[in-house]
């Protein structure tokens, strides 16, 4: 379905990717984890073809998208679905219209069908009655929703979760996590999420990479990688700041001794 | 109360700007358009000091027309009036170039004459002009003869500075002296018959001065040739006073000779003026009969008439392509405009169109038997003869575009170097994707004075084909062309 | 030493890469305009933004400049014996120069800066990626249409501008000067030429694309957050006057010569 390969990205002299692989199965529900700044957005960008590689190829169905021209990658993102960290709707325009954007552009519905289909998927998503409010209205884990109701409303194949949790309070970050699973479970798509939050990871994960220095360095189901015995995924997924990973401006010299 | 919609906002400021736009297109192109009306007079004058175009024409300093255009020709300005039509002007009016304040604001002043001299008709010329004193060509000339006369009185100086010419300047101031006595004697004998002769010659001078004043180039010519002459009296300056001087001697021995004849010279000279006078031999009736300068004038404006309409027809070519971003393919054209009158013209045209012909093939595929479009296209060589009118700064445009009917307007803005098209033609149209006309709307503008760019849209009614153009062409005029057709026998119009 | 001459060549570059950018937006703007399906529901509401919402400040400032400079002119004219002329140099100024370049001015400082603002926000709070992954061009989306209404509605603004400042004009030489009323309409008519409006307005076409383009650029490719926004908008407002007061040098040198 994805498959990622031998992928190279640098910004300046700031080498983000550096060969990475990665392969996502039809149906599968994949979260890569990494620190802050590991490049874990890039892949996603690159995936729906927003950036293109340095070096390496992209395969979406078997059709490699960085060849492809403007066209043919309006075409291939008609398959995708996209939630943004901070959910990205549009502020001048309301719930509804922010939930139908690309329905009321790919296809020819009338503008008061195309409001049914949006008060349907916002219902999915849990929200009621907000459809003709406007985004600066709602709270940030609503617009989340919103979001999400969004990237699902024209029915797309893959979706695409940019840190779902990140900067919610952890309840609202399990409603949501809840919501990702009843979709792969009621829309049955492939999903790839990108997070540094392991409880998020170990709720809707089929399998977990880990993005270590520009490449995968393991995947596993989230009981192995629980259980794992290399040093660094065992280091991020306790979130110790003593290990193999560095952090900059800590005196690592100070947190062995204390440890 | 409801808030007004975006579009209803937008909406009403097009209007307001539309109705400044239009207030102030007629506000400011309000004298263009009364031109038409009035009727069109030429002045020649060597000075127009900067005259305008559009600048007022003035009678006792009330307004009545403006200068139409300021043109060069034959190395004069030849001034096109357009003169309020209820404005009455005659023959003998006199044209001038005034300027009114300090800040050199220009205009033409015409004294209307008088009505027994007859009415001036459109296209008529005013013959009598005031010129500008130029200062500056007068001083210049001042200066080249102040030069000459130096030249002449030293040539003179030489001659009489040796003793002998000084000998013969006696002599002959001497022998001079003499005939002038004689001639006293003589003409005091005949001296009521001198003054009349001399009271008629003065009357002679007064009709050959008003002839002279329409004579100016030979007499500039003749004055070149006094020049010349002057030149050859300095080289053969002693030579000639010698010769004078024996001349002066025949002339008293002539003058002693002859005194009865000369007094019957006289008397006959007399006769003679007082028969021109009268209008009586052919060059009497020369200096006094108005027919012939009618007629000579009369035959002047005949030539001046055929000359304007070969004048006012011009021709122009037109290359230009274009791009059009829906066959993503570019489009050829050549137009010949050939417009005897401003508001009139024709044009032709050939244009290389890239979906020239569109084919539709159906065919029915036999196992699932869906029936399948196709869609072919090819370029073709179209032809276009358009007859176009022109109202002001807008035209419109009749007759074949591209082998079909069609219409087409322009509106033309600055000064005629922009202009806003339309056009639609192929009505039959039967294209599988619209079944309406082909309608192309765009703009042109030129950069250079020759060279134009353009931009629009193409085909608009056409789902399939509705795409934009640009594109930029060549247009100049042609000189020659417009001449081949005055040439041809002249179809008459009356 | 060394390092300056290291500054400036690093400012040709930033210059160069900058200049570039923009003509390459400037290609694609065109691109976009040219295919279907066209944005008329954006391009309605940016002409709205740009043009009318601009009106209020373009005609106070057209007013007050008219009337400043029919009082300068006055008196300057009358030492001379000019004064009947305070009409045709008003009129001319207007069409020919101040209209368009300070409808540009305010413009650029008005809709230039809500336009890098708003554009700046919608990147950085990933709004344009949202876009390009819901298979919408951004240009053609957001660029066009501010574009568009760039060149239709400076010329409009501009020509309301025209008007308004020389009834400015009039308002002071008849009202305060107690000049003959007829006198400065007819000055003001008779040496007006449609060539100067038309001139003034193709000016105010060219300033209008400047400023959509100029403003859309900084704020399209803004980075660095809410600071980044900061300094598009204040990019965009100093870069568009730059260029609006130094291509009017060349289009009047073009225009006018």
């Amino acid at each position: 379905m994805i498959k990622l390969v031998d992928l190279h990205k640098a910004f300046g002299a700031n080498k983000v990717l550096q060969g990475l692989d990665l392969e996502v199965e039809k149906g599968e529900s994949r979260v890569v984890i990494g620190g802050s700044g590991s490049g874990k957005s890039v892949i996603l960008k690159h995936i729906i073809g927003l950036m293109k590689p340095d070096k390496g190829d992209v395969f979406i169905e078997g059709v490699n998208i960085t060849n492809l021209d403007e066209n043919g990658l309006y075409e291939v993102r008609k398959k995708f679905g996209m939630l943004f960290q901070m959910a990205a709707l549009f502020d001048s325009m309301n719930i509804w219209q922010n939930v139908g954007f690309a329905l009321i552009r790919q296809k020819n519905l009338k503008l008061k069908d195309v409001k049914e289909i949006a008060i349907e998927k916002l219902r999915m998503v849990g929200l009621v009655g907000v459809e003709d409010l406007s985004p600066a209205e709602l709270s940030g884990g609503m617009k989340k929703r919103v979001g999400l109701a969004r990237a699902i409303a024209h029915e797309p194949e893959i979706l695409l979760y940019d840190e779902p949790t990140t900067g919610l309070d952890p309840i609202t970050a399990d409603a949501i996590n809840d919501l990702i699973v009843e979709m792969k479970e009621r829309l049955s798509v492939t999903s790839v999420a990108i997070t540094h939050d392991m409880q998020s990871a170990y709720k809707i994960a089929d399998r977990i990479s880990m993005l270590y220095k520009g490449r995968i360095i393991e995947t596993g189901p989230p009981d192995e990688i629980k259980n794992t015995e290399n040093p660094i995924v065992k280091q991020f997924i306790t979130g110790s700041a003593a290990g193999p990973i560095k952090v900059e401006g800590v005196n690592h010299e100070r947190i062995l001794n204390r440890a | 109360m409801k808030e007004f919609s975006t579009e209803l906002k937008v909406g009403f400021f097009a209007l307001i700007v539309l109705a400044i736009l239009t207030f102030m297109t007629f506000k400011v192109g309000g004298l263009e358009w009364a031109k038409a009306k009035g009727y069109t007079l030429h002045a020649y004058f060597s000075n127009t000091a900067g005259l305008d175009e559009k600048t007022r024409v003035r009678i006792a300093g009330v307004d009545a027309g403006i200068v139409d255009s300021v043109r060069l020709s034959d190395g004069r300005a030849k001034v096109t009036l357009i003169m309020d039509p209820e404005v009455k002007i005659y023959r003998n009016a006199t044209a001038s170039i005034k300027a009114s304040g300090l800040l050199g604001d220009k205009y033409l002043a015409i004294s209307t004459g008088t009505p027994d001299a007859g009415l001036l008709k459109d296209g008529d010329t005013i013959n009598n002009v005031a010129e500008l004193v130029d200062f500056d060509a007068l001083a210049k000339n001042l200066s080249a003869v102040s030069e000459k006369f130096t030249i002449l009185a030293k040539s003179v100086n030489d001659v009489i500075g040796t003793d002998e010419a000084k000998d013969s300047l006696r002599q002959t101031i001497v022998n001079l002296r003499e005939i002038t006595s004689d001639l006293r004697q003589t003409i005091s004998v005949n001296d009521y018959k001198l003054r009349n002769a001399l009271d008629n010659i003065s009357d002679l001078t007064a009709s050959m001065s008003s002839l002279i004043e329409d004579n100016r180039e030979p007499i500039t010519s003749t004055i070149a040739n006094m020049k010349e002459f002057t030149g050859t009296l300095k080289t053969n300056g002693p030579e000639l006073v010698e010769n004078l001087n024996s001349a002066t001697r025949e002339l008293k021995a002539m003058v002693e000779e002859n005194r009865p004849v000369v007094k019957s010279a006289v008397t006959s000279m007399d006769k003679i003026v007082k028969q021109i006078d009268r209008g009586e031999g052919s060059l009497g009736k020369f200096v006094k009969d108005d027919r012939l300068y009618e007629s000579i004038n009369q035959a002047a404006e005949g030539v001046n008439r055929t000359i304007s309409a070969v004048d006012r027809f011009r021709t122009f070519l037109t290359f230009q392509a274009e791009y059009l971003t829906k066959p993503e393919d570019s489009k050829g054209a050549f137009y010949l405009t050939l417009q005897p009158r401003p508001d009139k013209y024709y044009i032709l045209g050939v244009v290389s169109d890239p979906v020239g012909s569109i084919k539709t093939k159906e065919t029915l595929t036999t196992p699932p038997g869906t029936l399948v479009t196709e869609e072919t296209y090819k370029d073709r060589v179209e032809f276009t003869a358009q007859f176009a009118k022109r109202f002001g700064n807008a035209a419109v445009r009749i007759g074949l575009t591209e082998n079909t009917f069609g219409i087409g307007g322009d509106y033309f803005f600055n000064d005629d170097r922009g202009r806003i098209t339309a056009d639609a033609w192929d009505f039959s149209n039967d294209e599988r994707h619209s079944k309406n006309p082909h309608v192309k709307v765009g703009v042109e503008h030129f950069i250079f004075r020759k060279i134009f760019l353009s931009a629009g849209a193409d085909n608009i009614f056409n789902s399939k084909w509705r795409g934009g153009y640009v594109g930029m062409g060549v247009r100049f005029e042609d000189e020659d062309i417009k001449y081949l057709f005055s040439t041809l026998p002249r179809i008459p119009t009356k | 030493m060394i390092k300056y001459v290291e500054l400036l060549g690093k400012k040709i570059i930033v210059f160069s890469e900058e200049f570039g950018r923009i003509l390459l937006l400037l290609l694609s703007t065109f691109k976009q305009m040219m295919l279907p399906p066209f944005e008329i529901k954006n391009t309605v509401k940016q002409m709205l933004e740009i043009g009318v919402k601009s009106l209020p400040v373009v005609l106070v400032t057209a007013i007050f400049t008219g009337m400043v400079f029919a009082l300068q002119t006055y008196t300057g004219f009358k030492r001379f014996g000019a004064a009947d002329m305070v009409g045709t140099v008003v009129a001319l100024s207007m069409t020919r120069e101040l209209g368009p370049v300070l409808t540009g001015l305010i413009v650029a400082g008005r809709a230039g800066a809500a336009m890098a603002a708003e554009l700046g926000t919608m990147r950085v709070t990933e709004q344009i990626d949202a876009l390009e992954t819901l298979a919408t061009n951004p240009v053609k989306y957001l660029i066009v249409p501010r574009f568009i209404s760039g060149i239709f509605m400076l010329p409009a603004v501009t020509i309301v501008a025209d008007i308004i400042g020389i009834a400015g004009g009039y308002v002071v030489t008849v009202g305060l000067f107690k000049t003959s009323s007829v006198v400065y309409w007819k000055r003001t008519w008779d040496y007006l030429e449609m060539g100067d409006i038309y001139n003034g307005l193709i000016k105010a076409c060219f300033f209008g694309a400047a400023i959509a383009l100029i403003s859309s650029y900084k704020g399209f490719y803004t980075s660095g957050g809410a600071e980044g926004v900061g300094k598009a908008t204040t990019g965009a407002v100093v870069l568009s006057s730059m260029t609006i007061l130094i291509s009017d040098y060349f289009l009047s040198n073009w225009l006018f010569r």
